[in-house]
């Protein structure tokens, strides 16, 4: 009953509205409409969402059959992709570009329906060569190819 | 006004300038073709690109790449019928019947051609309608300016497709994330969490492609629907006679319909095209031979989408307040490199903002020009399978928001936006209106403080402004439209 797409939708708003409410506690307030402090656009803006979240639960719960459950939430794809960027962002300053998309290409690839080692690898040779290309060489983007080289 | 087109047309067609309008305009159409990236995508993905360009020319490749990556969405719906974005939904209806016919070439050419047509007319409009209403804007005072705001964010929710309320919860959440940064009033950190990079804001590429590319990567890698490709070869491109004929009107009617729809903010084209479809099947001897391939159904609602898009240039350039999620991107680009666009940028930079205004007619052109002939590629790029691309896609995203400040935080972030962007869209909550309230946020709380102190604290001003008063009116109207189908349900 509680799994319908308005309750769950609502439930987010709801935990971003009171997230913003609360951390906006620490700015000042205003005191009145004519002095506007820092915190009040915040703090307003923040209890229109958890309106708007409170809303969409109570209709979530009253009317479930409206929105039905979302379908085929798949972890694999969003983890894999969300994991592929990280490692992109932790590897390319430390380890350079190749490395990074290196791991980058194979990590993402593993989020798609079908995974095969040969096309993966001939994807990254092919794109990381393009990258290399246009970023580097073509758009002069200051990235290190590998540990300590740079391309001019 | 003629000289202020001259100016422009001198700027855009110098070789460097019309040299850039062609990469983006090949560069959107080829990215913008591929199967399941809808225009945005390829926009969000692409910008980054045109950074380390001086202003001109990359506002020029940009707009080059919107219009490549929307006639590539329009190819899209034709061949695949899958609509690259909601504006050319109504296309693939007699748009991919056509193809099934056999007729996909006549189809692909007067989409093209109708949109030039809309184009060139739109280029005329705002060249008339921009300086007047820049002048207009003027005049106006922090109180139309929230209103206006206020009016563009309330339509952008209601009318967009989807629901509404999620929508206008959607626009608070896109606002909120406007606010992360440094305050420019006070100079005080709100919403960082003590993170240096967060000080600036939270960049706007990071918000685009997180919501628009990875998410919908995400989202596409686990709908199971399958694709049927139109394979079959292309024997004719250009229209008959009769195809001709068929469509002048439609075309002339969907471009009305289009500019009027295409200035008023929030609206945008997706409903254009929509109304210039039910317009013609209204107007049609024979309304039963719509849905089954007629080229009226094509032509319609293309012009009205590109003649939409035009226009939303007007409120975009003149007044600052973009209407929909393109145009905020386009908004953005300018901001970066120190264009704020507003009435008074028109006459601080008339080269600039006439620059770009002619270079959108010239990028329409060349769409005409070098398009057509390399349909060809365009069809084979349509077999490509997903599964090489969204690799592809994400090392672009990884790149572009890596080089905006040489910072891999901007890549941390993004990826974490496109996993909320994910769950949202599972949640069938629309990411437009979010990006929306992103940009505008800062400009419409900025609006308000200033009005607040200008009046000293006093806001029935806002009803008591005629233009403001106007402006709340409109929003009005557009949020009772909002509770109408409400109650009739009701009953």
């Amino acid at each position: 009953m509680l799994g319908n797409k308005d309750f769950l939708a609502g439930l987010v708003f709801l935990a971003f509205g009171w997230a913003a409410i609360a951390s906006a506690r620490d700015l000042p307030a205003g005191t009145t409409l004519m002095h506007m402090a820092p915190g009040d656009f915040p703090t307003g803006l923040g209890a229109i969402l958890a309106l708007f979240g409170v809303y969409l639960m109570a209709r979530g719960i009253g009317w479930p059959e409206k929105t039905p459950a979302p379908v085929g939430w798949g972890w694999r794809p969003v983890t894999c992709i969300v994991a592929s960027m990280l490692l992109f962002g932790l590897l390319l300053p430390r380890l350079g570009l190749v490395a990074a998309l290196v791991a980058m290409f194979f990590a993402a690839a593993l989020g798609g329906r079908e995974f095969r080692w040969g096309e993966v690898l001939v994807l990254t040779v092919v794109m990381t060569a393009f990258a290399v290309g246009v970023f580097v060489v073509l758009l002069k983007l200051p990235f290190q190819l590998f540990p300590g080289i740079y391309l001019a | 006004m003629i000289e202020n087109l001259a100016l422009g047309f001198a700027v855009a067609f110098s070789l460097e300038n019309l040299a850039y309008c062609f990469a983006g305009v090949a560069l959107g159409t080829l990215i913008g073709v591929l199967p399941g990236i809808t225009p945005l995508v390829a926009i969000g993905m692409l910008f980054p690109l045109t950074f380390t360009l001086p202003p001109i020319p990359s506002l020029i490749m940009l707009a080059g790449i919107y219009y490549g990556a929307q006639y590539g969405g329009s190819t899209t719906s034709i061949l695949v019928n899958l609509p690259g974005e909601t504006a050319s939904a109504v296309t693939c209806i007699d748009g991919y019947q056509m193809a099934r016919q056999g007729r996909a070439g006549p189809a692909l050419a007067i989409a093209a051609l109708a949109s030039f047509f809309a184009g060139c007319v739109g280029t005329l409009l705002i060249a008339f309608v921009g300086p007047p209403l820049g002048e207009w804007a003027l005049k106006f005072g922090p109180w139309e300016y929230c209103a206006l705001m206020l009016m563009g964010l309330v339509a952008s929710a209601v009318l967009a497709h989807g629901d509404a309320v999620k929508g206008l919860a959607m626009v608070a959440l896109g606002l909120l994330f406007g606010i992360v940064g440094t305050d420019v009033n006070s100079g005080m950190q709100r919403y960082t969490f003590d993170v240096p990079e967060l000080f600036d804001g939270i960049g706007f590429t990071v918000i685009a492609v997180g919501l628009f590319a990875v998410a919908e990567i995400a989202t596409n890698l686990d709908s199971r629907e399958p694709r049927e490709v139109f394979t079959g070869r292309i024997p004719r491109l250009m229209p008959s006679r009769h195809d001709l004929g068929d469509s002048a009107w439609p075309t002339v009617r969907g471009t009305a319909v289009g500019a009027a729809f295409g200035v008023l903010p929030g609206t945008g084209p997706a409903l254009s095209s929509f109304a210039a479809y039910m317009l013609e099947k209204k107007l049609a001897h024979d309304p039963a031979r719509f849905g089954r391939g007629a080229i009226e159904g094509v032509a319609a609602p293309e012009a009205a989408n590109n003649a939409a898009a035009q226009t939303g240039f007007i409120p975009t350039l003149t007044l600052g307040i973009p209407g929909s999620a393109v145009m905020t991107i386009m908004v953005a680009a300018m901001m970066m490199h120190g264009f704020a666009p507003g009435p008074q940028a028109m006459a601080e930079k008339p080269e600039l903002f006439w620059g770009i205004v002619a270079s959108m007619w010239i990028g329409n052109m060349m769409l005409v020009v070098l398009n057509l002939p390399l349909i060809g590629v365009w069809v084979r790029l349509l077999r490509v399978p997903y599964r090489w691309l969204f690799p592809s896609i994400v090392m672009f995203c990884c790149i572009g928001n890596y080089s905006v400040n040489n910072n891999p935080m901007d890549v941390y972030l993004c990826a974490l936006l496109g996993a909320l962007g994910y769950v949202l869209a599972k949640l069938e909550c629309e990411p437009a209106p979010l990006l929306l309230g992103y940009v505008l946020g800062p400009l419409f709380e900025e609006h308000l403080r200033r009005a607040m102190i200008l009046g000293r604290g006093d806001p029935s001003l806002f009803f008591t402004r005629p233009i403001s008063l106007a402006f709340m009116l409109g929003t009005g109207l557009v949020l009772a439209v909002m509770v109408a189908p409400v109650l009739q349900r009701k009953r």
